[in-house]
């Protein structure tokens, strides 16, 4: 009977599930996953800032630029003029 | 703090502090610093990278920008209250915020979770939605919720769980996209608003200035004059008035202000005129009286907008059962999704308010002062238009023109005594009055007794143990009972011609008439005119003033139908009068015995320089002396009507093609859901364009 036991699926199933389980309720409770949970979370947040950051500078230099060549176009119709 | 100069041209500065250097709040403050320094444009700010852009003109100084910079500490920036535009500025970033972050935690949920997970995923986002339209059945209500929960329940069905995903998606965004188009409009009205609209009289060098009052700082010096409210906290510095502190003590009697005594924001100058030096600028209340201008505004909605929003609720149960019918007539589930994915209340609810907000903005940017779109509505559907003549129609500062002394008194006796009695009130034809006998040097000392102002009639007092009466024919001859000759009445008429007049009367006795002349404005005909071309019908002239006068008005400015010698109380009972004939009537006027008839119109207009109470009561308040306004303000508003109505028609075609579309199969439900959600959006966006030419 043991040995059919071995042999059907369900049963390897479940005891893989049990110890996934005991296994996973380990890891999430260690000192060591919080504080790669918290680094990651961290890092993510600063991804964020830094991309944040990034966009504000491309869009501040793409508005001086833009403000340059609006310029010259008003310098070149002062000219004409 | 350092700083490392990114873009340095001509009037164009910009530094960079790096991240972290300043909040937001901070941002703010130093830009408000950086505005006080001479030459200073334009400063904006960002918290994100520490930017601050200076824009100056050739009179700033560069370096002094820099050493004002330079000597900033960290830990002393002040925190300051956005101004108008920074405060738009900010709701523009974080809805940019939002929907990059949105757009990106999509992406990378697709990318990284597990297909089980997404799944799971959904299937809890779907819950609030369901629930919606759970909790809207379980009230009797068939609404958009009911549709979005039953379109997102039949692809979860269906086992399309990328299509339940889009449509959440993009209801999301929809959302979104409401709350960041209203607040936006809100928030630009009440820039508009403090900017162009709530100013005061600031005590210069150079005379008393006006000025936007979020220019206001501790220790200005601001003129506060009979019938308005104090905006600031402060101590009198001059002058002399009764103040109604009612709002603050609930005590209804005005209390005497001299110099060195406190006012307060909030209350109310009854009578006399004030240099208040500033002590607090009560911020917050001020922007609260504004906010709850506009949250009153929102409960004034224009009725088409009522009728919007009944319309496109009474749609949602004829649209479900389409989608139950092409359901048993086809058995395609995807056809289903694609009609309950389109529906047309949205964009009707999200439009309408937008352009009634943004003409109300538009107004406020033309320096008036709109209190609801129901009345932007009403001014583009009245047919008449009544005015009121003195200071309404004429000029704001009229003249004394002749002084008739009668019996034993001399003329400038005469004009003596009646500027003695009206200096004390703010009345066009008082100070008409007052400034002719201060030019003829003509002093007077207070020798009366305490002065009774009655509404539109005149001014009571007693003098040397008599008493002594100034006003209106009615009031002098009618009220008062002094009796006017045959021969008085015709040298009056003789040497008055079309002036209007106030006749003085000591102890009973007749003494003297002052004859006031009163141009008509120089627009005034071409606005009269002008008014007619879009669609007025009737142009009447309603005044206290003798017949004469108005008669000579009305000729000069083309009105055929008149009123003289009407009382306030009168005055109202016509204009109920013709609404009752079915006419919606427009009131313009200035003064404190316009208020009843001001309140009996179907929509009201203060105009500039009118008495508080006027411009209480009134709907919408000019606050430009130009008569062209009204024009304007009858182009904004059939424009408005016309704008809205154009949408519904927009609205209508649109999304019935996208109905069309998706139920003969040419369309996926997303791709509905996805156009549905751009037109409505660009729909709303259209709205908030200008009404008027620019210029």
């Amino acid at each position: 009977m043991w040995k059919d036991c071995l042999k059907c699926d369900r049963v390897w199933v479940f005891v893989g599930g049990m110890a996934a389980a005991i296994i996973g309720k380990k890891v999430i409770q260690s000192k060591k996953t919080r504080e790669i949970c918290v680094k990651t979370v961290a890092q993510a947040m600063k991804l964020q800032k830094d991309a944040q950051t990034a966009f504000a500078n491309v869009k501040e230099e793409a508005e001086d630029i833009c403000f340059d060549a609006k310029k010259q176009a008003e310098d070149a119709c002062d000219c004409e003029q | 703090m350092k700083y490392a100069i990114h873009y340095d041209q001509a009037g164009r500065l910009r530094l960079r502090l790096g991240q972290y250097a300043f909040s937001e709040e901070e941002g703010w403050g130093i830009a408000s610093l950086l505005r006080q320094e001479v030459g200073v444009q334009e400063v904006r700010t960002c918290a994100q990278n520490g930017s601050i852009l200076i824009l100056y003109t050739a009179e700033g100084s560069r370096e002094a920008y820099l050493r004002r910079v330079g000597k900033l500490r960290r830990n002393e920036i002040p925190k300051a209250e956005p101004t108008g535009e920074e405060e738009v500025r900010a709701i523009d970033l974080r809805f940019q915020e939002k929907i990059g972050g949105m757009i990106c935690r999509r992406m990378a949920m697709k990318l990284l979770l597990p297909a089980p997970l997404q799944i799971a995923r959904t299937c809890l986002r779907a819950l609030p939605y369901v629930g919606g339209g759970i909790h809207s059945l379980l009230h009797g209500k068939i609404n958009v919720n009911v549709l979005d929960a039953t379109a997102i329940l039949a692809s979860l069905c269906k086992g399309s769980f990328r299509s339940a995903s889009s449509i959440m998606f993009l209801l999301t965004l929809s959302d979104i996209l409401e709350e960041y188009t209203k607040k936006r409009t809100e928030t630009a009205l009440t820039a508009s608003l403090a900017v162009h609209v709530d100013k005061v009289w600031m005590v210069t060098e150079q005379g008393d200035v006006l000025v936007p009052m979020s220019e206001v700082q501790t220790g200005d010096r601001l003129r506060i004059r009979t019938g308005v409210m104090i905006p600031i906290d402060g101590k009198v510095s001059e002058g002399e008035a009764l103040v109604n502190e009612a709002t603050m003590t609930g005590e209804p009697l005005a209390v005497r202000k001299a110099a060195g005594s406190m006012v307060y924001a909030g209350t109310l100058v009854e009578e006399g005129s004030i240099a208040v030096e500033v002590m607090a600028v009560n911020t917050q209340t001020r922007i609260q009286r504004i906010m709850d201008l506009i949250a009153a505004s929102e409960e004034l909605k224009a009725n088409v907008q009522g009728k919007a929003e009944r319309l496109a609720d009474q749609i949602v149960p004829y649209h479900l059962l389409t989608a139950a019918m092409v359901y048993l007539l086809s058995r395609n589930v995807t056809k289903v999704m694609a009609i309950l994915t389109v529906d047309y209340s949205c964009a009707i609810k999200l439009a309408t308010p937008i352009a009634v907000i943004s003409a109300m903005r538009e107004a406020a940017n033309h320096r008036m002062m709109v209190k609801g779109g129901r009345h932007l509505e009403a001014f583009a559907q009245a047919d008449t238009i009544i005015f009121d003549k003195t200071g309404t129609l004429t000029e704001a500062c009229p003249q004394v023109s002749v002084v008739v002394p009668f019996g034993r008194y001399a003329r400038d006796e005469v004009l003596r005594t009646a500027a003695c009695l009206e200096e004390h009130f703010p009345h066009s034809v008082a100070k008409a009055i007052v400034r002719r006998a201060a030019e003829e040097g003509l002093s007077h000392e207070e020798r009366h007794a305490e002065v009774k102002y009655v509404v539109a009639h005149g001014i009571a007092s007693e003098l040397d143990g008599q008493k002594v009466i100034i006003g209106s024919p009615h009031f002098v001859f009618e009220d008062e009972g002094v009796t006017l000759t045959d021969e008085n009445q015709e040298k009056l008429r003789q040497i008055g011609g079309e002036d209007s007049a106030v006749f003085l009367a000591i102890g009973q006795e007749l003494a003297g008439a002052v004859f006031i002349h009163d141009p008509v404005r120089e627009e005034a005909a071409q606005v009269i005119a002008a008014l007619r071309k879009t669609g007025i019908e009737r142009v009447i002239l309603m005044t206290g003033d003798g017949e004469e006068a108005a008669k000579a008005a009305c000729e000069k400015l083309g009105i055929t139908e008149f009123y003289a010698r009407v009382l306030p109380e009168e005055k109202a009972a016509k204009v109920e009068e013709i609404r009752a004939q079915g006419h919606p009537v427009i009131m313009v006027g200035d003064g404190i015995n316009d208020s009843p008839a001001l309140s009996a119109a179907n929509v009201s207009v203060a105009m500039k320089d009118a008495s508080d109470i006027a411009r209480e009561v009134a709907d919408i308040a000019l606050l430009s002396a130009d008569l062209w306004e009204l024009v304007t303000l009858r182009q904004l508003s059939q424009r408005l009507m016309h704008r809205i109505s154009g949408n519904y028609h927009r609205i209508i075609v649109l999304n019935t093609a996208l109905l069309l579309l998706g139920v003969s199969g040419i369309l996926q439900p997303t791709v509905s859901a996805f156009l549905h959600n751009m037109s409505t959006v660009a729909i709303s966006g259209a709205s908030m364009r200008p009404l008027l030419p620019k210029g």
